[in-house]
């Protein structure tokens, strides 16, 4: 296990090419050895049993030739034949030869002590019978017939010896024979089991290395494959190699982060860019409803300076002639009429706010007398507060209008400011013929908006409401409550901490 | 990790076959190497620094086993080989040729039996003229050129043995010599022997003294001569005998035939022997130390190709076994 460790830890350092060449390099080992293995050992055994016959053959080959020898040279010793001289010498070279051509091989100390033994009494039998044909030719009859004699001996003693060893040569391969020829048959099946084995480790071996390579490569694959389906959450691919697979899942892992981050990116800006778009529709719609007002109060006021200018001489006059009421009447017209001259997009108090709902109402008592009654509850801690014009105005002028237009009995308004918590709650309140839950829902989401502007030319409770939030930035700032037939009450809460920083922008 | 495991397992059996396989191989191979055959030829472990050649007789089969042992011995320690040629006892003619052949071999040295002075001197001689030296074992031959000679005393052997006689019978009785008809310088030494016992026992006329010759070429032989001698003399009470080989076979004839009473005195220290020592069938045996006299003929030839002169006469003392002290030959036998 741990060869398997070290050898993965070393492959994994390693290149592609390198891997693919280690891999298929240990493959081809394998199967080289297996191949050579049992090769070698049949080859190896085959070789030593032909070197124990080898030994025989030369042996019986120097036999032939001695025996060759010792016919000629008995020929020439009878007959005296120069032929037979010529092919004594002949025959002595090649057994000369022969004897040389033999090693003595000591890995059988026996054999060679034999095989030596054969070599110096073949020397002895050719000085032998080398000093008998110098006799034969010196016709030293007596001398010659001895040296034959001992050459005869010792060439019976080679014969002996020569049949000696190869007897015992033969018993020995016998034995050998024997004893390794169950033994070969053994080796040639465990080779046959070397081999088979082998391919099963070189099959597993192979499928694991192509798993190795391969499996990141799938992977790589499979979450490429999302990618382009526009799933970008693929899981990081693991990858224990630093090769050119390594190197490419972590570019891909690296890559499918930096797509997932531009994209969260991409996200955020098109949501910022909507709020920013948001932002500028209401900014429009600002504009849009100070303009309805700035229409509307245009329309009131045709040419208002020349009439502002009118009402204070006809107060003036008024006075003149003692008429109080009729200068007090007009004084206040025209108070309201300036108040309406204003510049609109500067903020009041709530005291100018009161003040200008006042006038408004003074003139409504002169026209309308007993019909109308107007009540109003000021806490004058609340009367600096500031606050967009043109506010309660509308309000009063709406409950009168809505509330209090069609009704018998005497029409109250109330108008309460108070401190209550962290804010001025100003409370107007009529006791006309009320409006029902939907209609208040309609007139706070500016549904009614579309169909009241034909009807009324005054400025809609919606726009108020639009210009409040704005001015506050903060939606919860009105509230209405009402039933039908109980009157209406409009509720007001105004902060107190308000800074106007609104202003400058609307 | 199931796939590692089965990797481990597969290189596993493929290491488990290949060593096997390996293993029989070798085994194979060194079979094929070790392969011996008895060619008579006792060699070292290692490559031989010198090869000589050794001719004995068969005639005394246990003694020349000991020599042998010796031989084996002196081989290893000097890492020489031997060629031990044996002769059987019929075939003399063998003798001669082994001892030409070993000359014409041109070994490094022989040590020879010597049967016969006059025969095998000038063979001697005629090796020592080609430069092999020769050591003579058993039986000397005095006028060759041979280099040294080793042997007991047999004069000493023959004093021993006569002793032996004397404490067995008691000063009295007869006594059977049996003498087996020897040839060569084979008599001079039986002669020497038997010369030993008489000079001994010459001091005691009670003791009647005869020599039985029989043929020792023939198995028969012997058993004839014991049971004629023991049918004829009833009043024989002692056998004394001058090699191992009659030692054993009297030994056995008596204890075949039943006749346990006979005092038996004879030569050797084979284990058979001793055991019939140890039971009282043999009374008891003079001894030479036959495994140091091989082991000195190869030191002998070792010391003349090294160092060109040594002492020309290694003697081998001779003792007695008898019931007294035969339990350390015993032991020592069976190590």
């Amino acid at each position: 296990m741990n060869a398997l460790r070290d050898l993965k830890n070393f492959l994994r350092k390693h290149t592609l090419k390198k891997r693919l060449i280690i891999h298929f390099m240990a493959t081809i080992l394998l199967m080289s050895v297996t191949s050579i293995f049992p090769f070698y050992t049949i080859s190896v055994l085959m070789e030593e049993m032909s070197n124990t016959f080898e030994m025989n053959v030369k042996l019986n080959d120097l036999h032939k030739t001695l025996e060759n020898l010792n016919s000629v040279y008995e020929e020439y010793l009878n007959l005296k034949y120069s032929r037979s001289l010529d092919d004594y010498y002949k025959y002595c070279n090649a057994l000369k030869k022969e004897a040389d051509s033999i090693k003595i091989d000591y890995s059988n100390i026996e054999n060679a002590l034999i095989l030596k033994d054969i070599k110096n009494m073949i020397a002895t039998y050719m000085e032998q019978t080398d000093a008998a044909v110098m006799a034969r030719r010196g016709r030293d009859v007596d001398e010659y017939y001895l040296y034959y004699s001992k050459s005869n001996k010792i060439f019976g003693y080679i014969n002996e010896y020569i049949q000696k060893l190869n007897n015992s040569l033969f018993l020995q391969n016998t034995d050998r024979y024997l004893s390794v020829n169950n033994r070969v048959y053994l080796v040639e099946t465990l080779n046959i089991g070397v081999i088979v084995s082998v391919v099963l480790l070189n099959i597993i071996l192979m499928i694991w290395f192509i798993h190795n390579i391969t499996q990141p490569i799938s992977e790589l694959s499979k979450a490429a494959d999302e990618i382009t389906q526009g799933n970008y959450d693929v899981p990081h691919i693991q990858v224990d190699y630093e090769d050119e697979i390594g190197v490419m899942a972590r570019a891909f892992n690296r890559m499918t982060q930096s797509i997932r981050e531009y994209v969260s990116e991409i996200k955020e800006k098109a949501e910022l860019e909507s709020r920013l778009k948001q932002q500028e529709m209401e900014n429009l719609r600002i504009k849009s409803d100070l303009k309805e007002a700035e229409l509307h109060a245009l329309q009131a006021q045709i040419n208002p300076h020349f009439l502002f200018n009118t009402l204070n001489t006809g107060a003036q006059l008024a006075m003149l002639e003692g008429a109080d009421r009729a200068c007090t009447f007009i004084e206040r017209t025209a108070e309201l009429l300036r108040y309406n001259l204003r510049n609109l997009d500067k903020p009041v108090t709530i005291g100018d706010e009161i003040k200008n709902i006042e006038n408004y109402m003074h003139l409504l008592k002169e026209r309308f007398a007993d019909k109308i009654e107007f009540i109003l509850e000021i806490d004058k801690s609340i009367l600096d507060v500031k606050m967009p014009s043109m506010i309660l105005q509308p309000i009063v002028e709406n409950a009168l209008m809505h509330g209090l237009g069609d009704i018998e009995h005497t029409g109250t308004i109330w108008v309460k400011a108070c401190l209550a918590d962290s804010f001025a709650e100003i409370l107007i309140k009529d006791n006309g013929k009320g409006i029902s839950e939907e209609r208040i829902q309609e007139i706070l989401t500016g549904k009614a908006r579309e169909k009241d502007t034909n009807k009324s030319n005054g400025i809609a409770i919606h726009n108020i409401l639009s210009r409040l939030k704005i001015f506050y930035n903060e939606d919860n700032i009105m509230s209405i409550y009402s039933e039908i037939g109980g009157g209406t009450e409009v509720v007001l809460r105004i902060p107190l901490d308000y800074e106007g920083r609104r202003v400058s922008n609307g | 990790m199931k796939n590692k495991f089965f990797v481990t397992f597969v290189l596993f059996l493929v290491i488990l076959i290949l060593t096997t396989t390996g293993v029989i191989f070798y085994r194979i191979r060194s079979t094929l190497k070790d392969t011996r055959h008895n060619t008579g030829i006792i060699v070292p472990d290692q490559i031989p620094k010198y090869h000589f050649a050794m001719i004995c007789k068969d005639d005394d089969a246990p003694a020349w086993l000991s020599i042998k042992k010796g031989v084996e011995r002196a081989s290893k320690e000097f890492n020489v080989a031997v060629e031990f040629n044996t002769v059987s006892t019929s075939n003399e003619e063998d003798l001669y040729k082994y001892l030409d052949i070993a000359i014409a071999s041109k070994v490094d040295g022989i040590v020879t039996y010597v049967w016969d002075d006059g025969q095998t001197g000038p063979l001697i001689d005629r090796a020592m003229e080609e430069g092999i030296p020769v050591v003579t074992i058993g039986t000397d031959a005095k006028e060759s050129k041979r280099i040294a000679y080793v042997g007991e005393n047999k004069y000493t052997s023959g004093v021993q043995l006569g002793r032996m006689i004397i404490a067995v019978t008691e000063k009295k009785g007869g006594v059977v010599l049996l003498d087996s008809n020897k040839k060569g310088n084979e008599v001079m030494a039986q002669n020497l022997m038997i010369m030993g016992i008489r000079d001994i026992i010459k001091d005691y006329p009670d003791i009647h003294m005869t020599t039985v010759e029989y043929d020792s070429s023939n198995f028969l032989g012997i058993e004839d001569a014991v049971s004629t001698l023991i049918k004829d003399n009833p009043e024989l009470s002692t056998l004394v005998c001058t090699s191992e080989k009659d030692t054993l076979a009297v030994a056995d004839i008596l204890v075949d035939l039943n006749k346990v009473g006979y005092n038996i005195i004879g030569y050797g220290n084979s284990s058979e022997l001793l055991r019939y020592i140890e039971r009282g069938v043999v009374f008891g045996t003079v001894n030479v130390d036959h495994e140091q006299m091989g082991y000195d003929t190869i030191r002998a030839l070792v010391d003349v190709r090294q160092n060109d002169r040594i002492s020309a006469y290694f003697k081998v003392d001779s003792f007695t076994i008898t019931k007294q002290n035969v339990s350390k030959y015993i032991k020592s036998g069976e190590e």
